[in-house]
């Protein structure tokens, strides 16, 4: 069978799938070849036919909804406009923001409150007009937080046992601001604000379980475990190294570390230098336990500047080297010397050993040989 | 969030496409008006916290109504077979044809349970609302292609099992014999 129409022509019967293309774009393009030929072929037309009755819509001519469904809808739509809350974000997030921030600051409160406990400072070995909270300290007393005071000729030493002594010398002026154990770092923790004069503090060494601070207007020194002397004015600090090792932190922001033997002069900068001979002597700690620290009572004064400079102060000092009694920084380099020098015995002990065992195997390897040759000899003469 | 007139305005020229579509798809007056009136709420919440597009809402409203339709046929698990009853057919007053075309729509109707709701969908909106090919494309969010290509797939089912069934060429035979008749 062949059609023609507008000059396509399909002789054979098209497939289903292109009956089903031209009944599903019957109003969207214009007549094809497959059309033309569904027109004149009835088989064709058939399935075109069973194809476009699949297709053909209902009637659905009394199909509508009821009125009621847009009268439901427009109360939907009011009711969710009332459902809306008014600026509830905006409300909500900060009460709900500041509550927990109230409540991680009480469990925070509560927590160190728990956690720390305040140590009693004993007050002793105090000998002038010594003060604790502007009253007159009569006998040995525990304190907590407290300033302490020294007038002229006074001292005192405030101790805690196995962790430090502080030695307040004259006219010193010294506030514990922090005393504690914390149970949950297993330390114990003291700072204290130096406001004038000087202090002796004797620290145990590396002790992992104290910390400890010293402010001074001009800066903070603080410190894991040391000895040293601290003396303060208002223009400047004096930290006197006698062992370990501390850190200074400037309020301009300066750090530096501080080591034994040295002297440091600590303004808005920090100035290092080596402690002079007499340093310590000339500073003048007054029955302190410690046995490197000479008093000004005993002074003997080793140069002609010292002499001068205790005699400005109006004090009786003889010009005489006393040997027996070495300052701190003598000792420590003394000491350093006398290492080195035991070192450098032990290095030439082995070095000695070393060549004596070289010596020794090269005369057993000598002797080998020479045993070898009298027996060659010996073979010989057989 | 959109305005009331504005929905009332979009129901009002929505409202009977959908319907036909929502009723074709489940078979039941009173649950079709359900999710239409369920639709048209999705859009108010919707709109709440998204932007509506005018050009988009049309299509959101058929896949909504395509969702909502195919959630309650699960939950009741079957296809309503459309009563004759409520499926009047006025293609001509000829008692014969009406009877072949009711015959043919309820066993289409009862064919279109093994369709799978995609393909499902995309008949009914060609057959009951005549959507071309690129509506149906958009409302579903296929490709024309695939449109066409499940159109073509539900045409040749319908097809085959209406011809085992006697169904197709009764009807055909019907409407050729009038047609034949009315125009001879």
């Amino acid at each position: 069978m062949s059609n023609r129409v507008e000059g396509l022509e399909v002789k054979k019967h098209p497939r289903e799938k292109k009956i089903i293309d031209v009944v599903l774009l019957r109003e969207e393009s214009g007549m094809t070849a497959v059309q033309s030929h569904i027109v004149g072929c009835d088989a064709c037309r058939e399935k075109y036919e069973r194809y476009s009755a699949l297709l053909d819509s209902s009637d659905n001519s009394s199909l509508a909804p009821s009125p009621s469904v847009e009268a439901r809808i427009a109360q939907s739509f009011r009711r969710e406009m009332s459902a809306l809350p008014p600026r509830k974000g905006i409300l909500w997030k900060p009460v709900l923001a500041m509550a927990v921030l109230l409540i991680i600051a009480g469990v925070i409160f509560l927590f160190q409150r728990d956690s720390v406990q305040p140590v009693s400072i004993t007050v002793n070995d105090f000998n002038g007009r010594v003060y604790v909270d502007k009253q007159k300290v009569e006998r040995r007393l525990e304190i907590e937080l407290a300033e302490i005071r020294t007038e002229m000729h006074s001292q005192v030493t405030l101790s805690y046992p196995d962790t430090f002594d502080i030695t307040l010398l004259d006219n010193t002026a010294l506030m514990v601001t922090e005393g504690y154990f914390s149970k949950k770092r297993d330390l114990y923790r003291f700072s204290f604000d130096l406001g004038r004069g000087m202090v002796y503090a004797v620290f145990p060494h590396d002790h992992p379980r104290i910390e400890y601070s010293f402010n001074t207007p001009q800066a903070r020194i603080y410190s894991i475990g040391t000895e040293f002397l601290l003396r303060t004015s208002e223009r400047e600090s004096v930290l006197i190294m006698i062992d370990g090792e501390l850190q200074i932190q400037c309020h301009s922001g300066r750090i530096a570390k501080a080591q034994s033997g040295k002297r440091y002069r600590i303004t808005e900068s920090i100035e290092e230098s080596d402690i002079e001979d007499n340093e310590l002597r000339v500073l003048g700690v007054r029955n302190s336990t410690h046995k490197n620290i000479r008093y000004k009572d005993d002074i003997s004064a080793d140069t002609v500047s010292e002499k001068r400079y205790h005699e400005k102060k109006g004090m009786p000092v003889t010009l005489k080297k006393d040997e027996t009694n070495e300052s701190p920084g003598e000792k420590y380099s003394s000491e350093r010397r006398k290492q080195t020098e035991l070192r450098e015995i032990r290095r030439d002990i082995k070095q000695h050993q070393r060549t004596l065992r070289s010596m020794r195997r090269d005369a057993r390897s000598s002797q080998r040989e020479v045993r070898k040759e009298r027996q060659g000899v010996k073979r010989g003469k057989r | 969030m959109i305005s009331e007139e504005y929905i009332i305005e979009l129901y009002q020229s929505l409202q009977r496409e959908l319907y036909i579509y929502i009723y074709r798809l489940i078979g039941s007056r009173e649950t079709a008006e359900d999710i239409l009136h369920d639709c048209f709420l999705n859009l108010i919440k919707y709109s709440r916290k998204h932007e509506i597009r005018e050009q988009s809402v049309r299509a959101f409203l058929y896949r909504t109504a395509h969702n909502l339709s195919v959630n309650y046929l699960k939950r009741r698990g079957k296809i309503d077979i459309i009563p004759l009853e409520n499926d009047a057919v006025v293609v001509d007053d000829n008692p014969a044809t009406a009877l072949a075309y009711k015959e043919l729509n309820q066993a289409i109707h009862s064919l279109l349970k093994n369709v799978d709701e995609v393909s499902r969908s995309i008949y009914i909106m060609k057959k009951e609302l005549d959507l071309s090919l690129d509506e149906i494309a958009a409302h579903t969010g296929k490709s024309e292609r695939t449109v066409r290509r499940r159109l073509k797939g539900v045409l040749a089912y319908l097809s085959d099992s209406l011809k085992k069934s006697g169904h197709l060429m009764v009807f055909i035979y019907v409407n050729f014999l009038i047609f034949g008749c009315l125009t001879g």
